[in-house]
């Protein structure tokens, strides 16, 4: 028995190899990466890269490559560098405009079978090229490029904003008939990153784009909003009556709002007429008015109220009808359908012919629950 | 051959030598008691008869003497000198007889003083020992900020004083044992009657009654001869050298072992729970109980796990760090021209260094040494580039926790483990100390103390003591003793009554 222990444990030892050390001072740590396209149709990597060195004061270096495929552009890259490229800390890919038009399936499927690529990896599409992004100068933003890229997707995905669009649900909604992905645009602004749009995908090719102020359509179709800040643009007749004379004589009164509690919600009605109903409900606290109004009467708020859910209403109305013209199901009418219907399968080519013939009808019910104090 | 020449000298000092003249005893006694030289052997005549009077001067309590000679020597003329009479004159209470040799050696080193009379069949003896012994002082190794600071002392009869005002009641029993053949000492058992598990009194007086050894050396030695497992890594049973975690633990059911001489005691059985509970949890109010007892078993394991993790996220993961903290780390990393694992290594065998350097100085030279080491060695380490700073926080915090442990024992265990974990660390790196950790869970798993289970009440599951163990409740809510121990009686108290609130108005 002893025997037989010592025999086991000496085998564990001397016949057992060494794990590939990772040491963190030999290795720069990709946190972001660019993927463009080159005139020869090759594969563009620009990766801003950490790098330790003692006393250094910006860790950060951008690093590029060309290859054909993306595993082949790192390396090239690599070669760059003195230290080993590892993609453990990959917090963000951006496809250039080109690329993502061309379709990012391909890209998309080494980071997620690389199991060393973290899953919390978020996607977005840039204006232009991507790697205008990463060569940006340092001076106009506090911290290195990859943190600042990432802290400009990230605070958002926690709160359920917009931006974030992890590989995860992107790649589900790409394999996933009744719906498709949107991603976030990212351009410069003065030098500095800042997101600029939504792009809308059919399947993984990008097809058209939105600014970026119609974001709560999106996010309140998918779920539950908390804290996210809307701004209305309301014609001026319908408050008149509320607005005390000799105030100013602007066209339209302008309105900033906290989004207490939002959600949406589709419903299937007519299954043969493809007739749905989306029912959003807003719960808002008025933050800012350009105009003096009588916050204290029941009834201006009310007023407000209405004329808030009828501007959502027809926005979305036409949201709904550029979506149509793209062909491409973001809300994820489809899903509902599928569900809906007998056997639970539904084809890309059919729902493609459907699409553009549903009929949606949108409840929008807006809740003003708080306006601060008024009489002081 | 040896054994039997040991005999027949063993029968010969068993054989009656008296009756005997004065000068043939002492001739004797010079003869064969190896500590003749300092034997006091006085004669005296009194009423025509010859009396000896003999005893080992540093054994006998010299204010004792007095009393002891006076009725001997102003002995009333006119009387027949026998012991009947002299008996009758002396203040002293507890004479013995003996008649032997073995028995009369025995008597006189532990501190008895003999009178013979001439040709009588018997020597009278009566104990008048003195026992040098410390008075007992303020805790040095468990230190308390609350409660009781008295600390046992080498005295088993102080100790048994204490502890007797600690617990007065007539339920608590001292069984005497006696340990070790060539150097006997004595050993006491302490246990409440009614509360402690039958089972339990019982395995350890068996323990203790076959215990074979020449001698035993103290408390914790006699705690290893006795524990489940000698060749184990963790204390079975749980030592400590104050009086009122004692009681505390007799109360409750468990059972305290004293050795004389020795200014320990030890309770079984133990969980590995029970080294982390300290007496002051329950002095303070239940939430900073819970809250200090909580944090020690965190810090139990923050001091097992954080130099390890440190290890295997610097060689092998290095996606766990997060990013701000990444670019801290590698900055510093980056200096150290060795791997982590040696790096970590170095600062944990410097860092013990420092505190074995500190334990065995004098304590003056003791202080400065800490302060020295802990901040002109880590900065000056730094510095030349031999760590980095990170680490240095991380090797400090795992040394703080470790001093968070009541139980010195315990603390010493728990640095033990961290080396081969940080090894296997920076050979496996996470897989590693899931591997490490995990044997240690099913070793523990395995353990007994007295034969009840190490884990208790994890592994088996008691959800009633959780209370008694993890976190603290109000008294209200302890009405029961820990079920995982099966005392005898399980109720402390009726918790209704103790529920139920008394206003002046009802």
């Amino acid at each position: 028995m002893r025997k037989l222990t010592i025999m086991i444990f000496s085998t564990m030892l001397f016949l057992s190899s060494c794990l590939p050390t990772l040491q963190l001072e030999d290795l720069g740590v990709i946190t972001s990466q660019g993927v463009d396209m080159t005139e020869k149709d090759e594969i563009e990597i620009t990766m801003s890269v950490l790098q330790f060195q003692a006393n250094s004061t910006s860790p950060t270096t951008i690093v590029s490559g060309v290859g054909s495929t993306i595993k082949g552009a790192v390396e090239d890259a690599g070669q760059k560098v003195s230290q080993q490229l590892v993609p453990g800390k990959l917090e963000l890919e951006i496809y250039s405009k080109e690329v993502a038009e061309k379709g990012i399936q391909p890209y998309l499927d080494t980071l997620r079978r690389d199991a060393n690529i973290p899953d919390t990896l978020f996607l977005a599409v840039a204006e232009e090229k991507a790697k205008d992004i990463f060569h940006i100068k340092e001076e106009y933003i506090s911290t290195n490029i990859g943190e600042f890229l990432h802290g400009l997707i990230q605070p958002g995905s926690e709160q359920r904003l917009f931006p974030g669009i992890s590989i995860n649900k992107f790649s589900t909604y790409i394999n996933n008939e009744g719906i498709d992905p949107i991603a976030p645009i990212i351009g410069l602004r003065e030098g500095t990153p800042v997101i600029t749009g939504i792009a809308l995908f059919k399947d993984d090719k990008m097809k058209g784009q939105l600014p970026i102020e119609f974001e709560h359509y999106f996010t309140l179709n998918e779920g539950t909003v908390r804290e996210d800040l809307v701004e209305f643009e309301l014609p001026m007749e319908p408050f008149t009556e509320y607005l005390p004379k000799g105030s100013g004589d602007e066209e339209k009164l302008k309105i900033v709002a906290l989004i207490e509690e939002g959600n949406g919600k589709i419903k299937l009605k007519d299954k043969k007429a493809l007739k749905f109903d989306t029912n959003i409900k807003i719960v808002l606290n008025l933050l800012e008015i350009s105009r003096q109004y009588k916050l204290d009467d029941p009834k201006a708020i009310a007023q407000l109220e209405k004329e808030i859910e009828k501007q959502t209403k027809s926005q979305y109305e036409d949201i709904l009808k550029y979506l149509k013209e793209l062909n491409t199901d973001i809300f994820g009418y489809g899903m509902i359908y599928r569900t809906n219907k007998k056997g639970g399968k539904l084809t890309d080519k059919e729902w493609d012919e459907k699409y553009p013939n549903i009929d949606v009808t949108f409840n929008v019910k807006v809740d003003i629950v708080r306006h601060g104090t008024v009489n002081r | 051959m040896w054994n039997r020449r040991k005999r027949s000298q063993s029968d010969q000092s068993d054989e009656v030598i008296f009756p005997l003249k004065i000068d043939e005893l002492k001739n004797l006694l010079v003869e064969t008691f190896v500590n003749s030289s300092s034997l006091n052997f006085t004669k005296y005549k009194i009423n025509n008869k010859n009396v000896a009077v003999f005893f080992i001067d540093y054994q006998v309590e010299g204010a004792k003497l007095g009393p002891f000679l006076e009725p001997l020597l102003e002995f009333d003329s006119d009387k027949e000198f026998t012991y009947q009479t002299l008996l009758n004159g002396l203040p002293l209470s507890t004479g013995s007889t003996s008649n032997t040799l073995k028995d009369i050696q025995k008597k006189l080193i532990s501190g008895e003083a003999f009178i013979y009379i001439e040709k009588e069949k018997q020597a009278i003896s009566y104990p008048l020992t003195i026992k040098e012994t410390r008075s007992p002082g303020k805790a040095e190794t468990e230190s308390l900020v609350l409660g009781p600071k008295i600390a046992f002392t080498e005295s088993i009869l102080k100790n048994m004083n204490i502890i007797r005002w600690q617990i007065n009641s007539t339920d608590l029993v001292f069984e005497e044992f006696t340990v070790g053949k060539q150097a006997p000492r004595e050993v006491r058992i302490a246990y409440m009657k009614s509360v402690a598990n039958e089972d339990d009194v019982n395995t350890i007086r068996q323990r203790i009654k076959e215990l074979d050894v020449d001698q035993i050396e103290g408390t914790i030695v006699l705690k290893q001869y006795l524990e489940d497992s000698q060749t184990n890594l963790f204390p079975q049973f749980d030592e400590t050298e104050l009086p009122d975690r004692f009681a505390y633990n007799v109360t409750r059911g468990k059972i305290g072992v004293l050795v004389d001489g020795s200014p320990t005691s030890f309770i079984a059985p133990a969980t590995l729970f029970s080294f982390l509970e300290s007496t002051e949890d329950l002095y303070m109010r239940w939430q900073a109980g819970s809250f200090l007892r909580i944090l020690r078993f965190l810090a139990m394991f923050f001091s097992i796990l954080v130099t390890p993790t440190y290890v295997a996220a610097a060689t092998y993961q290095y996606a766990i760090i997060p990013s701000q903290l990444l670019v801290s780390i590698g900055q510093s990393r980056a200096a150290v021209p060795f791997p982590p694992i040696f790096e970590a290594l170095l600062l944990e065998f410097l860092l013990e260094l420092l505190r074995e350097a500190g334990a065995r100085l004098p304590t003056k030279v003791g202080q400065t040494m800490g302060i020295v080491g802990g901040i002109v060695i880590g900065q000056a380490a730094v510095e030349a580039g031999l760590t980095s700073n990170i680490l240095i926080i991380v090797v400090a915090m795992s040394a703080l926790s470790s001093f968070t442990t009541p139980s010195y024992l315990f603390g010493t265990t728990i640095r033990l483990i961290r080396f081969p974990l940080i090894i296997l660390a920076g050979f496996l790196g996470l897989a590693g100390i899931v591997f490490g950790v995990s044997f240690l869970l099913i070793h523990l798993l395995r353990l007994t103390s007295l034969g009840r289970p190490y884990l208790v009440p994890i592994y088996p599951l008691r959800l009633a003591d959780f209370n008694k163990v993890f976190f603290r409740t109000p008294f209200s809510y302890e009405s029961k003793r820990a079920k995982s121990y099966r005392p005898k009686d399980l109720i402390r108290f009726n918790k209704k009554d103790a529920k139920q609130k008394r206003d002046i108005d009802e």
